[in-house]
Parts: C-alpha cells; structure tokens; sequence
C-alpha cells in the first residue's frame, strides 16, 4: 500500500528585527527555514498507519529550492521510505492552484491509496493546495482530520475532522484519498539516532517540472490564478509587551530599541482598577468579541 | 468585460439560526456591493430557518437561494460542493465569499477548482479599487499579503470570521427574495458519508484546542478559590489551563498546564487569574487572541502584554461578572 | 629478663601441625582464587565492550588509594559509619599485618636465618597494637550491628547475609581473644597484661577459677576453629558481600582520575551502531566493576536530592538493580544459554522511565561515593538509549530539542533576539574583524530569560565599570549544548559543540567569561574532548580578581545574613566555592549563613539534567526543599551564581510564601555594593 505525504520546508518569519520599513522590518536572522508543522503530523499519521499495515511504503514529496532537501532528509530520519524533490529554483512564486498541479502531476501515474498533507502551511496560510490536488486528481478528500483510522478491508477511511469549539464530524470516506491534518491528531516523533544517520545517506529522487507533463503548453507563475503582490505589516494590535516577547511589533520594538531598552513602557493595553462598572463594560466588550455573549 | 458585479455570500446556521458571522458576511457584502456597484446575494444550504429571508434583506441581500434537502442538515461535502458549483456555473457572479470556517473553508476550495476560480482564503479585508485587493495575514499574523485575482471570471473569497463583525447602524426592515431549490440527491454516489457529530464538553476539551481559556496561577491558591474558578469557567464554556506552579500544586493536572514544558494554546480569548506572568508561561500563549488578567498586583508582569488588565482580587470580581452576564442573558430574554 | 617476653607460636597445639595449618591455607586460597576466578568472568565477559585497565594518572591513583582506601576521608565525613567502618578495617589491617608478621619470622627469618624478631620490647609494642586493632575491630562490628539492626538507618537493607558477615567477624575476635586469655591464663606471665584484651579474658579465667586441664584442652579445641572460622572467612569473600574488599578498593584505583563533570563522549556515529545502554551488555567493564565494588552503605542515597524530594529514584538502588542484572546475566552466559533469556538479555526496561528521568544530573551520588561509583552515569547511559535509540521521552523535550536545532537556543525564541538584553548598555561584539581580551559568554538564560537576563546586563555592566576590555558573541552565540548532552542527546550536543568550537576557534579573545555554571563546565571540561582548549574562567573568579585588583571597588555596608547556594556544576564540577563566598565577605558588614549542605556537599535547585524543560515527576518539589533547608538559617537574602538555581528559588520561595525573602545573584549584591 503506497502513501503519499506532500510536505513543505517553509521560510518561516519568527521575528521583525530589522530596520527597514521597506522589507517590513524583515531583518536577515528572521527567518528561519523549517518543515511546515502540519506537514509533520502528516507524516507521524502516515507512520502511524505503517505500524498497523507493514506493507505500506511511504513516498514523501516537496517542491522546493534547495532547502527542501531538509525537511526531506528529516522525513526519511522519521521513517518514510522514499523521497523526492520537486526542484524548483524559482520556489514561492508559484500560487496554490499551480502548486497543486505540479504535485498532482507528481504522482498522477502512481498506484496509492492514501495522501496526507498538513492542513495548511503557517508562512502562506492557505490551505488550499491539497484540496486543489484532490480535485485535480479526482479523489475525495477531507480536510482538518484529527483522528483516523483505516478499516480493515483497507476499503474505506473512518475520520474525525475538526470543526469549531472542539466538535467532531465522523466521516467515513473511501480510497484512494486525501487527508488534509490539522494538529492535535498526534505528537510527532523526534527521530533516532540511526534514523537521522541513515537518512544522511538515502538518496532523494529529484524531477524537474518540465518532466511531468503538465497538460499545459506552457508553465510558470504566469499561469498563476492569484498572485501577492507585496506584504505589509499588518496595524500594530492594542498590546504592550517587554524586549523579548515575540509579540512586540516591529514599530514597539523600534521605539523600544531608539529609546534604550525602556522595558517599563506600559504601552496601549487597557488596566482598569477600582471602579466596578468600568471593569464590567470592559468585560463586557472582551466577552461580546470573543462570542460569549452575542454581539 | 463582465457587465454585473454581483457580490455573493454564503450562509451558514447552526442551531436553527443563522450564524452571527454569516449575518456580518452579509454586512461585509453589502459594503462591497455597493462600491461595485452590483447587488448582493445569498445562498444557504440546509434546513430553514425561521426570519431567514426577512434577516438577509434586512441585512442588505435583495436575492436568497435557498438550497434545502435533508441530506443537507449536516455538512456533506461532496453534496454542497456540486451544487453550489452547479448555481454559481449559471450565474457566474463577481465575488463568492464565504467566512473561513470549518465548512466555508472546507467547501470554498472545492468550488473553486472545479470552476477553476481564483480562491483567495481567510482574508481580513477586501478592498475594492482598479482591482479587488485581498487582504491576508501571512507567517503567523505577523505579515499581511495583498494578494490579487488574475484569472479571469468570478473571485472567490473566505474571510476571517474573527474579523467580521455586525454593522451597528439600523438597516431598514427588507425581505429577501427567496428562491427556493430542492435538487435530487438521490443519484449522488458518495465517497465520503457524514456518520456523526461529536459535541466537545468544555470541561474535558484539549486545552490546545478550547476557543476560551480560564487560566490559573500559583495565586488561585487554595481550593475554595477554584470552585469560583470553576464555576465561572462553566458559566462562559471555558476549558480551564494553568501555570506549572499551578500543576505542580495539585489544582490541575498535567494535561493542563500551559507553557514551555506544557502545552501552546491558540484560544480567541484567555482570561489569566492570579497569574503573574513569568515567559515559562507565557511562551504557551503566544498565539492567542485576546488576553485578559486579573491580578491583585498592580506591577505584575502579566499587565505588559494583555489586552485587558483587571487589578483586582479574583475573589471579589469574578462573582461580579458572573452575576453581570446572568443579568445580561436576563436581558437578551426579556427582548 | 627482656629475652623472656615472647610466646611460643604454636603452644599448646605443637609446632608439627603446621603443615595441617599449611594445608588449609592453601585450600582457603583455594576457594578465594577460585571465586575471584569467576567473578572475573563476570566483570570482562558480560559487555560487549573491550575494557582495559588504564595505569595513566598513577599518582592520582595511588593518592587516591591511600586517601579514600586506607585513610577513609570519603567515608569518614560521616562520623558514626565512618569510624565505625575505619575500626573495621584498621584493626584488620593491623591484625593481617600481624599475622603477616608472624609468618615471616616462623617461615622466613627463623629457619633462614635463625632470627626470631618476635620478643622483647619489640614484641610487647607488637601485642599491644594488636589487641588495640582487635579491640576497635569489635568495637566497630558492635557499631555496625547496633546500627543496622536497632537503629535501622533508611538507607540500610537487612539481608542474613550481612548478618552472618558481621557475626562471622564477631566470632573470629572473639575466639582470637579467648584464645590469648586461655594461653595467658595458664602461663600465668604478669607482662602479658599488655595483651589488654587476652589479658582480660584470663582475669575472667581466674575469677571462675578455671581448672588448667580444661583450659588446655579448651584452648586447642578453639585454636583451630579460630583457625578453621578464619580461613573459612578467607574462603567466603568471593562470594559475598566481602568481595568489596577486593573490588572497593580496586574501584578507587580504577575510577580515580575520572571526572564527574565531563561525560564520556560517543565517538563513532555509525548508523548501524547502538548508543547508550539497554541491555547491561552494553555496559563497560569498568562500569560494571562499579556495580561489584558497590557496599550498598547508602551515602548516595542520602545525598541524592531525587531520594530525598521523594521522586521515584535511588542511586543506591539504580547500582542494585543494575547489579542483579548483570549477575543473571552473566550466569545465563556461563550456562551456555545465550543471553536472551527472560530477563537478563536484551530487554527493556532496565530501570523504570521514571526513575531515568528523576535524576538532575547533580554528581551528589558520586561524590558521595566511598569507592567512586557513579550512579548518574549509568542512568545517563540509559537515558542516551532511551534518547538516540528509542527517542521515547516526554514530549516537551521533543519541543525543547526542536526548539535548539531551530532556533539554537533553549527558550526556542531565535538568533534575532539574541542582542535584546544588552540593549542600552553598548557592548562590543567579538568578530572577525573584532577582537577583546575577554569573550563574555552570556548563555540562553542569560539572553532570553526574562529575570536572568537583567544579571546578564549587571554583569555586563560591572565588567564595564571596571574598564575590562570585553565582547560578546551577540547573535553568532548559540546554545553550549549541556542540557541536550545531560537529557542524553549527545549526537546534538556534539554538532552544537562543533559548531561553537569552529566559531571560537576563529576569533580573537584571550579568555571566555561564563555567566552561567553550565556553559562554564561545559565549555571548559568538555569541549577539550572534541580538541579544543579556551581558558575559562567563571564570573565569580573574574569579579574576584577585579575586586582583588581595586577595579571594582566596595564601598557600601550591607547589614544582611545571605545565604550563598552552591551550584552544582560550580562547586561539585569545579571546586569553585571560596570565590563567591571571598566577594561576599568582602562586603563590610554582611552575614553569610551556611546552608546544611553546602560547597561539594550542595544540593540541586531541582532544574539540572533537563529539568528546567520537563515536567515535574511526582514527589516534593526540590527547588522547595532546598529553600526550606537555606531558611533554616534564617537568611534575610538567597544568593547564588547560577541562572536555574536562582529562577527554581524565585519560584519556591514563591511556592512557600515566604515574605521578603529576597533572591539575588552574587553579582546583583555587588552592584548594590559598590
């Protein structure tokens, strides 16, 4: 039984320490490159499913710079049998419909049963491209599953998905299919020595996208359905915070800094005391926000 | 090249009426409606729902599809996503939305790619100018994306139903015009069938994935002091967390503790009592929403980093607020 | 007369028995060789690893021996088992060396040489010293049996066979004494009174008006099962908890030069290897020797803030059960039945997971130790199995290590904050270009910690105000890699070092100033095991010598008792423990108050080992039981030099509801006292 993962090393922007209002505060040690961590509960799940069905072979596939490479070497350090990279030197201009074809083409001739994704990758926020694949290949899917099981026959899926406040649609689904992971559903391994060992030396299959024969005449962002077009940063949230709270704004931070590590700084953030009516209309407005009470 | 811009929203209910963010949709449609200058239309799939098309005229929708089958009083995705890819096929509008939850955000990408439309997901603002500029929080909320629609035909939309929020001003009394279709599902061939719903019970929830959070510190201190805790927490549904201090004196155990050596919560709303705000913890609740504290200790580090401060002792103002929004539930009723 | 004072050696039994005696002797050594024989089967072939016994460090050893083996400092710190333990052995040491004695002049020098050097002044000096040796030989076996049997100490297990060892010893004084008495009583010598013990015997004898066929006859009988009972004694030490006289005192020869602040690194990653241990085969030679030279006297649990916090864990118990595997091991291997037997072969569970995670790597077992175990070590080991080979731990260290590969800090918060603390205090970065005659090292809990980090920034602010001319990695600095080698990570703790090392190794500096105790041992002990040697130094040694050197200078009273914590890796690893208490009394006025356990003998804050990012496992929390032993000496301020001990105090103190109690860093009373 074959299963695929799609994974993403993600550019992760952790931090705004820079200087530059024009890369919107987005200094050089900000970034840090890492696998998307839905990615990795899809591919602890597909682990999980290994070690109730010896025959699975787990295939994990990343398109990507060079980059991806990591957190394929990571994957096969946790246990995936196989890995193959997408090369793409121009990676991140590509938008989720397109993403979609190049890994749905990346598989379109193979035999599997199942494919996990994360439910959404944390720089991009989309979670659209394994729905996208799912359609492109003509396979039902699931998104946000938290729990899942495989019947016996291997015939069908019995999943949990995720829904508001906590609740659960149960759904069975038949395969082949793709399962789309939300967090909670498992805590991934962190891999053994002789995992990451071996892994050094497995070699990653690596395609270009001109080999999958997209059915398209030509290729690129050009065929993109959505672009981004810049990046900003967002308005400054009415909170206040100390130096080294990752919360801090870039704009705080640069006062901050400017002003020498004034870490008394109260900031905007609302402190009521004494009056009781104050404190109630107060919470009052937090509670018909957060949907406690209706607005 | 397309003549109308018509806005399209889509409705969702639960409970047997319509949710508070579809209601806001519709405010958030109607602003862009107007700016497009088309007209606005809504689509619901389900059971009715009573005042359904008085509430959507009200709220600025002149048209309301109304889907209903009784196949379609629970999600089922494959049904949802074929019919509503089959009316927007025929209408084609300008702009699809859809708020960003468990079923717009399901549901959404599934049209899209069968109409091959560009999907723009959870946005938290759309502007209207030369081109529709959607707005997206990008890395973790730290960066927003402007991100536009180059493919021709209809834009679609999920928005942040965090963001949306009911207008204030008074609308006028409309009702919607109601178009009512009652598709055959009979033929359908499911792959994936919908077995069951579980209610999650706020007392037993994951605290990584409760919405609303009592956390408690070192400060609760003794055993008389949680059970106004408790009850307070029962009175709003919230899971109830806490510090490390707080496990490792007894009150709760280890599943709920949050922060470094515990669990990072990603609630809308955590209220911190007697918690005095040391990074051990609040590395844990970076992610969520809105924070409020309420701390004895005017100097407290928890007050630098909240939205809502109370100086208070806990004992003294958490009976208050319970015996506030029981007069306000009171209220709603007398309406 | 003087010629007359001497005794015929084998009066009353006739020297013609000799060789029966002989005969014995060689049958004792027998079954000695024999034991020993197999017991060294068992110390070589269980492991799978080739151990040799290594003579580097001779002198070290050879101190050792004397100091700990035969002067007993270890044991004597305690003062009951200590001396009750040095009676023992200093009265059998003096009555071997006796008999010793007696065998070289009736086999060597009389019939050789027709020298006998057993009479006179010589000879009453000779009685004397062995009826005292003998006399505080039964005082000492009286102590033991007292303790173990009536005061029953909770670190003492009670087998019958302690039992037995102690009345078997008992048995031989005694018949050695009656023997004497019955010999002086019927020569009836008055010199002989300097025979004490002998001597009082033979007064009992006259008191009871003794017939002088029956002691005669008494006294042969007694001869030889003294005789018999003594080599008996010989024959059974192989085979019982005596062995440790044997391998106690080879396991100070062998474990002297090691230090328990380093641990030993893997060397070889090979995919196809094993790391750690999960089966005892897996276990050293050496290591295993531990286990056979361990007495169970208990010191290590005694001393373990684990044992004592209540948490689930032993080092005593840790070398027991480890023990008893390795024996039902070893016997399955000698009975040719391969070793995957029930439970000695390769299984699980060594030890419990909780057990493995209970200990915080403080050393107090092994510096406890009379004959230089190391209990955490072998816990250690489990826990690099447990880690590399099953990666089964809780998962906040899956976070915590996720955290350090990301972000190459403990706190996971990431280079881009690595400056933040030393914002407004205008330090000079170490690069290539740049160069310092002082690296400060700061550490994770000095850059992110949200407390620590103000002592970070006072450091740096002392180091200023007293002209030194210092730097700071800044954002190059990354996580020294302790606490991921003491949870058992070594391969990351090994590519975190390497990378350091490159990095340090290119700069220009001349010495490495550490806020932190666990960057300090680290990088001082155990980078030099991947080849690179910086001069280290601690803060507290660094402010010492700009006080000593007037660059700091204290010029406020502080009426104030302060209670000065040890560190562990400070005081324990290091011996650094009159330097923060030198700067401390230099402050006119200040009252330092000793905590019970203080210097090498300190006790854990409770968040070494990986502590800090773990969970608490069930028992009392230590960080509390060490603030209520500090506060019985009732201090006004805790001060400590060490980043987690003072955020574990913060919080116990905290925890406890003391009121006013203060706790500072060595450094902040400085800065308040210049």
């Amino acid at each position: 039984m074959k299963v695929i993962v799609f994974v993403k090393q993600i550019k992760y922007v952790y931090a705004q320490t820079g200087i530059d209002p024009k890369q919107n505060f987005i200094g050089p040690d900000d970034i840090v490159h890492i696998m998307n961590p839905l990615d990795e509960l899809a591919l602890e799940e597909t682990l999980r499913v290994k070690e109730k069905h010896r025959d699975t072979e787990i295939v994990v596939i990343s398109l990507g710079d060079g980059f991806a490479e990591d957190g394929l070497r990571k994957c096969l350090s946790m246990g995936a049998d196989r890995a193959i990279h997408i090369y793409d030197a121009d990676y991140g201009k590509l938008d989720a419909w397109m993403t979609a074809m190049v890994l749905a083409y990346s598989i379109r001739n193979q035999e599997f049963k199942l494919i996990f994704c994360g439910r959404r990758a944390i720089d991009d926020n989309g979670g659209l491209v394994g729905p996208y694949i799912a359609e492109i290949l003509r396979i039902p899917h699931v998104s946000r599953v938290v729990k899942l099981e495989i019947d016996g026959g291997r015939s069908k899926v019995l999943v949990h998905r995720a829904v508001e406040r906590g609740n659960r649609e149960v759904m069975e689904c038949t395969v082949p299919a793709l399962f789309t992971i939300e967090k909670g559903i498992n805590i991934p391994r962190y891999p053994t020595l002789p995992g990451i060992l071996r892994a050094q030396k497995q070699v990653i299959q690596r395609m270009e996208i001109r080999d999958l024969e997209l059915p398209l005449k030509s290729f690129g962002p050009a065929l993109n359905l959505t672009e981004t077009i810049s990046l900003s940063n967002p308005k400054p949230k009415k909170r206040s915070g100390g130096l080294a709270d990752a919360t801090v704004s870039a704009s705080d931070r640069l006062r901050l800094m400017m002003g020498g590590g004034d870490t008394e700084t109260k900031g905007d953030s609302t402190l009521v005391e004494g009056s009781t009516d104050n404190v109630l209309s107060e919470i009052e407005r937090v509670f018909r926000e957060s949907g406690i009470l209706p607005e | 090249m397309t003549m109308h811009r018509d806005v399209w929203v889509l409705l969702e209910a639960e409970d047997k009426k319509i949710k508070s963010s579809s209601v806001a949709l519709i405010d958030e449609g109607r602003r862009l409606a107007v700016q497009l200058g088309g007209g606005l239309t809504a689509v619901f799939l389900g059971q009715t729902v009573e005042g359904m098309d008085h509430l959507v005229g009200t709220h600025g929708a002149s048209n309301l599809y109304f889907i209903h089958d009784e196949t379609l009083h629970q999600y089922a995705p494959e049904l949802y996503e074929r019919l509503l890819t089959q009316l927007l096929l025929g209408k084609k509008p300008y702009l699809v939305m859809a708020a960003a939850t468990s079923l717009g955000s399901d549901l959404m990408p599934r049209v899209a790619a069968k109409l091959k439309a560009p999907l723009v997901s959870n946005c938290v603002e759309i502007r209207v100018g030369e081109d529709m500029k959607f707005i997206k929080p990008v890395q973790n909320g730290r960066l927003h994306a402007t991100v536009v629609c180059k493919a021709p035909g209809t834009k679609m939309a999920t928005v942040d139903p965090d963001v949306l929020t009911i207008a204030k001003e008074e609308n006028q009394p409309k009702i919607a015009e109601v178009t009512e279709m009652r598709p055959d599902t009979e033929g359908d061939r499911l792959s994936i069938r919908v077995t069951g719903f579980l209610k999650a019970d706020h007392r037993t929830i994951d605290i990584s994935e409760a919405e609303i959070i009592v956390a408690i510190g070192r400060g609760v201190g003794s055993e008389e002091n949680f059970k106004i805790i408790q009850e307070f927490a029962d009175r709003i549904g919230a899971a109830i967390g806490g510090t490390r201090p707080a496990v490792d004196a007894g009150i709760l155990p280890f599943e709920r503790q949050i922060g470094q050596t515990g669990k990072a919560v990603s609630p809308k709303l955590i209220i911190m009592c007697g918690i005095s705000g040391a990074m051990e913890f609040t590395k844990g609740i970076e992610n969520a929403r809105t924070k409020v504290a309420i701390n004895m200790d005017r100097q407290s580090r928890v007050f630098k980093s909240v939205d809502l401060g109370i100086v208070d002792d806990l004992n003294r103002v958490i009976p208050q607020i319970i015996e506030h929004i029981d007069a306000m539930a009171d209220e709603e009723k007398g309406q | 007369m003087e010629h007359m004072w001497t005794r015929e050696i084998f009066w009353n039994v006739g020297a013609d028995k000799k060789i029966v005696v002989y005969c014995l002797a060689v049958i004792a050594l027998g079954f000695f060789s024999y034991g020993i024989y197999r017991r060294y089967f068992l110390w070589r072939k269980v492991s799978r690893n080739k151990g040799r016994i290594s003579f580097d460090a001779l002198g070290k050893r050879v101190r050792s021996l004397i100091i700990d083996g035969l002067f007993q400092r270890r044991l004597l710190r305690e003062y009951y088992p200590g001396l009750m333990h040095a009676f023992i052995l200093w009265g059998f040491f003096v009555l071997f060396l006796g008999t010793l004695t007696i065998a070289l002049q009736e086999d060597i020098t009389s019939p050789l040489m027709g020298v006998s050097f057993l009479k006179g002044y010589f000879y009453l000096l000779y009685k004397l010293t062995l009826n005292i040796a003998g006399l505080l030989a039964m005082a000492g076996i009286l102590m033991a049996l007292v303790r173990r049997y009536i005061i029953r100490p909770d670190r003492l297990s009670r087998s019958a066979e302690q039992g037995v060892i102690l009345i078997w010893i008992l048995i031989i004084l005694v018949t050695g004494f009656m023997l004497e008495g019955l010999r002086i009583y019927s020569l009836k010598n008055s010199w002989e009174v300097w025979s004490i013990g002998g001597w009082i015997v033979s007064e009992i004898l006259s008191r009871l008006n003794a017939q002088d066929f029956s002691v005669l006859y008494l006294h042969k009988v007694l001869w030889w099962a003294h005789l018999i009972i003594s080599f008996g004694f010989l024959a059974y030490i192989p085979f019982s908890r005596l062995i440790h006289l044997v391998t106690s005192p080879a396991n100070i020869f062998i474990n002297a030069p090691t230090s328990q602040a380093v641990l030993s690194p893997i060397v070889n990653f090979d995919a196809s290897g094993s790391f750690g241990v999960s089966t005892v085969k897996d276990f050293t030679p050496r290591q295993i020797f531990d286990f056979d030279a361990c007495t169970q006297c208990g010191r290590c649990q005694d001393n373990c803030p684990a044992y004592i916090s209540e948490k689930p864990l032993s080092p005593k118990k840790v070398i027991e059960e480890l023990k008893a595997r390795w024996l039902e091991t070893g016997e399955l291997m000698k009975e040719g039945n391969g070793v995957e037997g029930k439970r000695g072969g390769e299984n699980d569970g060594l030890l419990d997971e909780d057990v493995i995670w209970s200990c915080t790597l403080c050393m107090a077992c092994a510096e406890s130790c009379p004959v230089y175990i190391s209990s955490f070590e072998k816990i250690m080991e489990l826990r690099r199995s447990l880690v590399l080979m099953k990666s089964t731990f809780f998962p906040e260290i899956a976070t915590f290590f996720r955290d350090v590969e990301t972000f190459g800090d403990t706190f996971g918060r990431g280079r881009a904050f690595r400056e933040d603390w030393a914002i407004g205090i205008d330090v000079k970065k170490i690069s290539d270009g740049n160069q310092a005659d002082i690296l400060y090292w700061v550490g994770c809990q000095g850059t992110f910690h949200d407390r620590n980090n103000l002592i970070a920034g006072t450091l740096a602010q002392l180091f200023k105000a007293a002209g030194a001319d210092f730097g700071i990695l800044g954002k190059e600095e990354y996580c020294c890699g302790d606490p991921m080698r003491r949870i058992g990570n070594e391969y990351l703790f090994q590519k975190t070092a390497q990378r350091n090392i490159e990095l340090l190794g290119r700069l220009n500096f001349n010495k490495i100033v550490t806020y932190c105790p666990h960057c300090f041992n680290t990088l001082k002990n155990e980078y030099p095991q991947f080849g690179a040697h910086f001069d280290v130094i601690h803060y507290t040694e660094f402010l010492r010598d700009l006080i000593r050197a007037g660059n700091l200078k204290i010029t406020k009273n502080m009426e104030k008792r302060v209670a000065y914590h040890d560190p562990c890796y400070l005081a324990r690893a290091n011996d650094i423990y009159n330097v923060p208490r030198e700067i401390l009394k230099s402050i006119p006025g200040m009252r330092l108050v000793e905590p019970e356990r203080a210097k090498r003998k300190t006790f854990c804050c409770g968040a070494g080992g990986g502590h800090m990012w773990m969970r608490e496992i069930p028992g009392k929390k230590m960080n509390e039981v060490r603030v209520k032993e500090i506060m019985n000496g009732q201090p006004e301020i805790i001060t400590t030099s060490c980043p987690y001990c003072l955020i574990m105090f913060e919080d116990g103190v905290k925890s406890l509801g003391l009121e006013g109690i203060k706790c500072l860093d060595v450094c902040e009373i400085i800065r308040d006292a210049l």
